[in-house]
């Protein structure tokens, strides 16, 4: 399994990446939402976004994302220090998007990261 | 030396200053949380230097907060006195080295027009420092990118200390005045690649007014960023 | 080639083979164009391409045989930076865009680039309460699409400012007297106002509107909900 990692703060994603990678999940990073379009070419089967990202916001990432017909099918698994509540979204806007699940950083350990992330290739994005 | 009243500035004055706060102490603390969760699975894939500098500014921020809080209350008055802004700027270089290279910077020192000012050093460092980490957009190219302290002549009584990257798109006027009523934002008040909170600037601004000068944004041949305007001193700097 | 230039906010992007777009442009003269735009992918710039969502430019465009314009030239004009600072904001942002192609056939709907233009300028104002640019996004556009309450009487043809407090009957599209009603006369005068403003900036100065924008708000998006999604 590829994971693409929208991810900021280089230093957090080394040990996202890291954690993955022991788990047997190849990582790619992107630090932004401009590298991370370019990345998504490479091929990947989940996309782990932060939505407060530089420049265009995570937002802006997912519908540009979606708009690309070969990555309609990429389930999205928000892993952010955003919550679902400070962010406004509601089931809709997650349908929408193909978002499988939306985890808050502080409460979420990297085994739950992990298993959301394995969990999110069984689960079709309609 | 004297000392400086309070210039009756309000930068921190705000609830959404407090949560720009606790928004910008996450990143230090989910690393920390993060780094041991993975050091008990392998504690070789951990850089522990790294989660204890990390740690460190985490509570520098706080002690960064907490001194602007002080003064802009009026729980401590700043002592300004002359202070050479070269002595400044190779302070806060070795503060901030060990972030520079974490986001990729490279560090330099320009010291060809730096008079004595007169500040109160610790603010001075500290309020440097915070312009610093704002203009440390995080840099994923391959090659370093360049940030360098310099000061330059605004008029006869006043100097900038800029912290300034070539290549950088800078900030306007007006996107500094939008920071302010931006704070609290769910992602950053500044754009422009920056995902800073707000908390930075705001200590920033509390400090520089406090020592009677300002943030600005600031152009110096092919380089942009933030600035201090301070007053000039007219004694000979003791340091 | 027939070319010219205008003024234009883009709506809509989708990708077009390996390195091309679709745009759906609203131009300040000519109403919604959908338009091609060659080899905007291929350049390190995937998200901008020369033209910015949440922006006004100044677009050179050709016809051409088909009915995309080409997109010969892009300026940035104006981008409206502060929206992308906050999620709330950009999600209000792509839905006013949303609304707006919807409503706009090809080839027309001029009128509405007034209206998105103001609203997003409001939306890229930090000064200017989030709710409030939704309202008189909401109000203008039911106004131009017809589908605006009456704010001048009651069902039974009575002026509205003969009560106190009123509730808003969906049927007649109109607000009744009604002492346990959530509307008061301020509020019918602050709808009244926003159909006369240019701009929601405008609304700002009135003092205590955050007491009222609330349900006024709710109203108009329930309106919106309704009679133009």
């Amino acid at each position: 399994m590829k994971i693409l990692l929208i991810e900021p703060q280089n230093d957090f994603a080394r040990v996202v990446s890291k954690s993955l990678e022991l788990g047997g999940i190849e990582v790619l990073h992107a630090s932004d939402a401009q590298a991370a379009v370019h990345a998504a070419e490479q091929g990947i089967d989940v996309v782990v976004l932060e939505l407060a990202l530089p420049g265009h916001n995570g937002l802006e990432f997912l519908y540009e994302f979606r708009s690309y017909n070969d990555w309609r099918a990429i389930p999205i698994v928000m892993y952010s220090h955003i919550s679902s509540e400070e962010a406004g979204f509601n089931a809709e806007i997650y349908d929408r998007f193909g978002v499988v699940a939306h985890l808050y950083k502080p409460t979420t350990s990297l085994k739950k990261l992990e298993d959301s992330v394995r969990g999110a290739v069984l689960e079709p994005v309609r | 030396m004297g000392d400086k009243q309070i210039t009756g500035s309000d930068h921190l004055k705000s609830d959404k200053v407090l949560k720009a706060l606790i928004r910008e102490l996450k990143n230090p603390l989910l690393l920390v949380a993060r780094s041991s969760e993975l050091a008990a699975k392998d504690s070789r894939a951990v850089d522990f230097a790294e989660i204890e500098k990390t740690a460190e500014q985490a509570l520098q921020l706080i002690d960064n907060y907490l001194l602007s809080a002080q003064s802009e209350y009026g729980q401590k008055q700043l002592q300004l006195e002359p202070v050479s802004l070269g002595s400044i700027f190779y302070d806060v270089a070795n503060e901030i080295n060990a972030l520079a290279k974490a986001n990729n910077y490279e560090l330099q020192v320009d010291t060809r027009h730096t008079a004595p000012v007169m500040v109160d050093p610790q603010a001075a460092r500290t309020a440097l420092g915070s312009l610093s980490q704002i203009m440390m957009i995080p840099n994923s190219d391959k090659r370093a990118k360049i940030l360098r302290f310099t000061a330059f002549k605004k008029s006869t009584s006043e100097v900038v200390a800029g912290v300034l990257v070539p290549g950088s798109e800078g900030f306007t006027e007006a996107e500094l005045a939008a920071a302010d009523r931006l704070q609290g934002s769910t992602i950053t008040v500044l754009g422009k690649g920056s995902v800073s909170s707000g908390i930075h600037l705001a200590i920033a601004q509390s400090l520089a007014e406090a020592m009677g000068g300002q943030v600005l944004p600031v152009k110096r041949l092919r380089m942009k960023g933030l600035g201090m305007q301070l007053i000039k001193s007219e004694q000979l700097a003791l340091v | 080639m027939n070319q010219f230039v205008s003024k234009g906010i883009v709506l809509h992007r989708i990708n077009y083979g390996e390195k091309d777009r679709i745009l759906t442009l609203l131009l300040n003269d000519k109403g919604k164009i959908r338009v091609l735009a060659k080899s905007v992918r291929s350049n390190k710039s995937k998200l901008a391409g020369g033209i910015e969502l949440f922006s006004e430019s100044t677009v050179g465009l050709a016809k051409s045989r088909s009915d995309l314009y080409i997109l010969t030239s892009g300026r940035l004009d104006r981008h409206f930076g502060n929206i992308a600072k906050d999620l709330q904001r950009t999600m209000l942002g792509y839905e006013f865009l949303k609304i707006i192609n919807k409503l706009c056939e090809d080839g027309s709907g001029e009128d509405f680039y007034r209206i998105l233009l103001s609203s997003l300028e409001g939306l890229d104002d930090p000064e200017i309460d989030k709710e409030v640019t939704e309202l008189w996004f909401n109000i203008q556009v039911l106004h131009e699409t017809g589908s605006l309450p009456n704010l001048q009487t009651a069902p039974n043809g009575t002026d509205l400012e003969q009560a106190n407090m009123y509730s808003f009957d969906y049927d007649s599209q109109c607000f009744t007297p009604n002492n346990r009603g959530g509307f008061s006369q301020n509020h019918i005068k602050l709808l009244r106002l926003i159909l006369s403003t240019k701009n929601p900036k405008k609304l700002v100065q009135i003092e205590n509107i955050e007491d009222l924008v609330s349900a006024a708000h709710r109203l108009s998006h329930q309106l919106v909900e309704q009679y133009v999604r």
